[in-house]
């Protein structure tokens, strides 16, 4: 439905674009009038590529930027991709409703002439409110789940919004937004759908120790004795902690990758800057990367403290042995997370200052020693990850990334 | 420990320098290292490219290369710090003088070095960015940081990532410092990791 409203649309906007290159004779546009369909371009940052001599829009002012957003010119699709994931870095949701909605009833100047005012309607106006309508409409069908699924205000005014003015001017198209948010809210109220999970042919039997046979068995016997872990398989125990963290990596969402200071922190920021109005404590703005992020302290400080918490060296010795088997089978899973987690639980400094364990570890099991050391090079932070991320490119998917590595690029790529 | 990598890039002899830059959220780490990395022909920086993360600068008439390791982005990953720590010779305590906080943290980090480093004198230099601001959004008192820094013996410097002041000039007294240390880092390094027979003693704890 969508699809034959906006190509109508577009051949409307091409044809229109055609007639003018040919002489504004045609149109009998004049001077004044060309100038009033005109955007200024004060207010925004437009750069020039170099490469493809295309213009690109890299910042601006808001209200500028809800203009490009909605021109009545031909749309850069890229730029309103980008706006709308973004627009969450410099505005809410309900502020960019309301700046599309004025948008949307844009005035023709005072002291037009008739003919004038007919130009301006057509040219500008008229292609602006679509513009408008195919903004909710990508808006809602791509970024559904993360801007309209709990702000029920702003369910709330788009609908009226829609109902009492759209309706009135351009009634193909306030019906099919209509449906398309209720579809949307619809679907959000029955299950998920499940996400693309990598199809695992014969998933091979879980090692569990031989006396076990069930889990209710399994949770007793790891209950029992801080340390009787030890007795699963390092192969089983990076299967099981990939699966969870798998489960915690898949639910990140694209967008809170944006929200460079993760967690309160960021939450605190809007707070005061009156993008939210409530803060409760353990809300945050990437509540799954923080998830994620806890879990691999936890298991970082887990590795550690399974280290120092014996007294005896040879017990030391075996934690070691254990960890590094771990780290190496994490790797074998392709889960970076996890190896990164247990190469940070040794490497932090009460454990690498066991200088005698560390010697003993390394006489009595010089292999593993190597291949951890291996490991070590491999997601060291040197050279900002580099040796990582050369790893991450080279395997085939499914992996599980370690996103620190990857962090203080979007980092960088926002502040500079 | 500070290994020297088999780099191709590595000019044979050429000093080469492992310089971390550690601070809290917001405080300009990457401001700082992109301002002192970043090629002045060049409008597009690409931090995905190893090669951005190094330079061979000259300090005092003798080159050298650094490469730096910008820990920004990584604040909540708080257990993976001494990673991090570990992987440098030389340190860049970074705060902004219109955080106080973030001048806490700068005290906590640098206890944190030591720890790491396991040694009582470890290259560092703290930096006060952000100076470009008014007068009257500094929250940190200039007087008190020097009292902190020179008490510690840890040269201080106040920078403008933003207005390009003293940036290139943290990194060349950090190498300055690096140097320093070398004569001793050395002998310490001999006797300690891995092979060090120092008897272990109960950790103490990682306030985090």
């Amino acid at each position: 439905m969508f699809q034959m409203l906006e190509n109508q649309f577009w051949e409307k906007q091409e044809q229109d674009k055609e007639n003018v290159s040919d002489g504004d004779v045609a149109l009998n546009l004049t001077k004044e009038e060309e100038e009033i369909l005109k955007d200024s371009q004060e207010g925004l940052v437009v750069e020039m590529n170099a490469g493809t001599g295309k213009e690109i829009t890299k910042g601006g002012k808001l209200a500028k930027l809800v203009e490009c957003l909605t021109g009545h010119k031909l749309p850069d699709l890229e730029f309103n991709s980008t706006f709308l994931m973004t627009h969450h870095s410099f505005t809410t949701s309900r502020e960019l409703l309301e700046l599309i909605i004025r948008r949307y009833d844009i005035t023709p100047p005072y002291g037009l002439s008739q003919k004038s005012f007919d130009v301006f309607l057509n040219k500008k106006i008229l292609p602006i409110r679509i513009r408008c309508c195919i903004a909710l409409k990508d808006w809602i069908s791509e970024y559904f789940d993360e801007d309209w699924a709990d702000d029920e205000l702003l369910v709330l005014r788009f609908r009226e919004f829609v109902e009492k003015r759209v309706a009135s001017d351009f009634q193909k198209w306030s019906q099919p937004l209509l449906n398309l948010l209720n579809e949307k809210l619809q679907g959000n109220a029955s299950p998920k759908k499940p996400q693309a999970v990598p199809a695992v042919l014969s998933p091979e039997l879980p090692l569990t120790p031989k006396h076990i046979t069930n889990p209710t068995q399994l949770t007793s016997f790891l209950k029992s004795n801080p340390s009787s872990f030890l007795e699963i398989e390092p192969l089983e125990m990076a299967r099981q902690v990939t699966l969870v963290e798998f489960e915690y990596y898949r639910a990140v969402r694209p967008n809170e990758c944006l929200d460079q200071i993760w967690g309160e922190r960021r939450m605190t920021e809007k707070l005061e800057a009156g993008l939210i109005k409530v803060f409760r404590k353990g809300d945050v703005s990437s509540p799954h990367i923080s998830k994620m992020i806890n879990h691999t302290n936890n298991l970082t400080t887990w590795v550690a403290s399974c280290v120092v918490n014996n007294e005896n060296i040879k017990d030391r010795v075996n934690m070691m042995r254990y960890f590094a088997q771990f780290a190496v089978a994490c790797i074998d899973c392709n889960n970076f997370n996890g190896a990164t987690a247990v190469v940070a639980g040794l490497t932090m400094s009460p454990v690498t200052r066991l200088h005698k364990t560390w010697e003993l570890f390394r006489e009595k099991h010089a292999k593993l020693a190597e291949q951890y050391d291996q490991i070590r090079e491999v997601v060291s932070p040197k050279g900002q990850y580099s040796n990582y991320r050369k790893a991450l490119k080279a395997l085939q998917p499914p992996v599980l990334p370690f996103l620190g590595g990857s962090y203080h690029l979007l980092h960088c790529n926002l502040q500079n | 420990m500070a290994k020297v990598q088999q780099d191709p890039a590595a000019v044979p002899g050429l000093e080469i320098i492992d310089l971390v830059v550690v601070g809290s959220g917001g405080v300009g780490k990457s401001c700082m290292t992109v301002r002192f990395l970043k090629d002045e022909f060049t409008n597009e920086y690409d931090p995905t490219i190893e090669e951005n993360y190094r330079k061979t600068i000259t300090v005092d008439g003798v080159q050298c290369q650094v490469n730096i390791v910008d820990t920004a982005g990584q604040q909540e990953y708080t257990m993976l710090r001494d990673q991090h720590l570990q992987s440098g010779t030389g340190f860049l305590l970074v705060f902004a003088l219109n955080d106080r906080g973030s001048f806490e943290e700068v005290k906590e980090l640098r206890e944190r070095v030591l720890k790491v480093k396991d040694s009582k004198r470890v290259p560092m230099i703290i930096v006060g960015n952000k100076c470009d601001i008014p007068p009257e959004q500094r929250e940190v008192e200039l007087s008190a940081v020097q009292t902190y820094c020179h008490g510690l013996k840890v040269p201080f410097l106040e920078t403008s990532a933003k207005t390009n002041i003293n940036v290139n000039e943290t990194f060349h007294e950090l190498v300055r410092e690096c140097r320093k240390k070398k004569p001793e880092a050395s002998k310490e390094k001999a006797a300690a990791p891995a092979k060090g027979a120092k008897k272990e003693k109960k950790s103490g704890c990682a306030i985090l």
